[in-house]
């Protein structure tokens, strides 16, 4: 496997939250990310342009759609992709409700401390390589197990 | 079975004994001849003797009762005096011979209203609260995030300047200065965002719009929270004294036992004229948690002590109090099962609420029942 830098998609509809998040990884990590001002686009392009993401952002409260549809939508397409709500809404029962609905992996409060912006997607981004490790070994298991029943019809014919 | 209309002069004061409007027989001249007990009552309460009434009415009603009386008509008037709030009805008959006044006491009706709105203005400052919240916190994280990117930064470019030698030595001093004002500049603005945050924070803790059932709190988590909203109240004035003791989780409506707490605290804080220290202390007793709060102020006048808790009674003037600070706050303590009490002398006053750490209020069954 090739080692390529982790996708994150960052959807917040304002900008400047976009900016901040963008410039903190780009002096901390090697992420590449995606971002996006408008839910409605970023669902668009996961649709036709973006092969892979590994990690998903999204805020709450957006004119468009609600950072709860919009993940919801993340969710159909990439089942096993980690999803994290930033938001600055003060209603927690809000959170709740989406951890239950959609599957959140985390919910982080604006304003959030960087360090542990960076823990969450680090830590969430190793779940994704674990599942994909995880998904690459069973599907090493079933093509080995295939052979083994190959080769067991194989003596089988031979023999019987 | 009636055989006569009339009857006995004592059922008919037994009647309007019972009556809960309180009455009077009036003579042409507006004399009380005669009144119910419920009249009786509500005059002593007033501090009107019976033959004071008519002169204690204002100019204006004086007139209106008198034209009445003359053509022999019913009116109807509010009255307010001192602290009760009343509606008249007069009504004479024809021959002008006779008349009556009832007086309806809507004294506690007023209060009720007046509390209703004072608790509806905290509910919609409560959302508005909520929402200004959110509209800051955006921005603030963008604010707050940048100032640790730039400071990561200038930690990279220090780096690079010890590893490298790009520079003359006067240059490189140049620029390390500049790196150090930056990083004090930094450090300023991590402070500043940083007080912010505890403020913002503060202000959604102590709204909690999303809580509106009983749960379990931290009671010294809210009298923190209000601290912090009345900060600039106390200023270097005052100072604040905590002596916390080791308190469970009280089971309790937060939102509202903050209002509790900012009434008493402001009140502490307007009791003390000049310099002085509010001191605040939490307990736990058996099944209890007791929270007082202290003041060193000019304390209240024995006089007024016993009318402190009722709605209406301020001594802080127009403008100044509602007078429903502490009538909120008894309701509040109510509510949650609990009681308040209030010591004061010369040196100072200190209130104390006593709470129940468990099921603490009526609310909640009436809910869950």
């Amino acid at each position: 496997m090739a080692k390529e830098p982790p996708v994150i998609l960052l959807v917040d509809d304002e900008e400047m939250i976009i900016t901040s998040i963008k410039s903190f990884f780009a002096i901390e990590s090697d992420y590449q990310l995606l971002t996006y001002t408008s839910p409605l686009k970023a669902l668009e392009d996961l649709e036709t342009k973006i092969k892979s993401v590994d990690l998903v952002i999204s805020d709450y409260l957006m004119p468009e759609m609600d950072g709860i549809s919009f993940l919801a939508q993340v969710k159909k397409k990439f089942p096993l992709v980690p999803r994290i709500l930033l938001t600055g809404y003060a209603d927690k029962e809000n959170a709740i409700k989406a951890i239950n609905n959609v599957g959140l992996y985390q919910y982080i409060e604006k304003p959030w401390n960087n360090d542990d912006l960076r823990l969450i997607i680090r830590n969430g981004l190793e779940k994704t390589i674990l599942l994909k490790q995880l998904e690459e070994k069973v599907r090493e298991v079933e093509k080995v197990h295939k052979e083994l029943s190959d080769v067991q019809k194989e003596i089988l014919r031979v023999f019987v | 079975m009636l055989e006569n209309h009339s009857l006995p002069a004592a059922v008919n004061t037994e009647l309007s004994d019972v009556l809960p409007i309180a009455m009077a027989k009036l003579d042409p001249k507006g004399k009380v001849l005669s009144m119910n007990r419920a009249l009786q009552e509500l005059l002593t309460a007033m501090n009107i003797s019976p033959e004071t009434l008519s002169k204690a009415l204002p100019q204006r009603h004086r007139f209106t009762l008198r034209q009445a009386l003359q053509e022999g008509r019913t009116e109807e008037m509010d009255w307010v005096h001192g602290e009760h709030s009343l509606h008249l009805i007069f009504t004479a008959s024809a021959d002008g011979t006779s008349a009556y006044l009832f007086m309806i006491d809507l004294t506690a009706q007023e209060d009720a209203k007046a509390q209703l709105v004072q608790s509806e203005k905290m509910a919609s400052l409560g959302l508005l609260v909520a929402g200004l919240a959110h509209e800051i916190n955006t921005p603030l994280g963008a604010i707050h995030s940048n100032n640790d990117t730039i400071s990561r930064s200038l930690d990279k470019i220090t780096q690079a300047l010890a590893a490298h030698d790009f520079l003359n030595s006067d240059e490189k001093k140049r620029v390390e200065q500049l790196v150090e004002i930056l990083r004090g500049v930094c450090q300023n603005t991590y402070l500043a965002t940083e007080r912010l945050i505890s403020i913002v924070g503060s202000l959604k803790n102590f709204t909690r719009v999303d809580e509106a059932d009983f749960k379990k709190a931290d009671l010294h988590e809210g009298i923190d929270s209000t601290l912090t909203i009345i900060q600039h109240q106390l200023k270097n004035r005052i100072q604040v004294e905590k002596q916390y003791g080791n308190i469970p989780p009280v089971e309790c409506h937060p939102n509202r036992l903050n209002q509790v707490f900012m009434n008493l605290l402001i009140n502490a804080a307007q009791a003390i004229p000049d310099r002085g220290t509010i001191t605040i202390r939490t307990a736990r007793k058996g099944d209890a948690a007791t929270i007082s709060i202290s003041d060193t102020g000019a304390g209240i006048p024995p006089e007024n002590l016993t009318k402190i808790f009722d709605p209406g009674f301020t001594t802080k003037g127009v403008g100044v109090g509602t007078g429903l600070g502490l009538s909120i706050c008894y309701k509040i303590i109510e509510e949650h099962n609990g009681k308040i009490e209030v010591e004061s002398d010369n040196s100072g006053t200190t209130f104390t609420i006593t709470l129940p750490v468990g099921h603490g209020g009526h609310a909640k069954k009436v809910k869950r029942g």
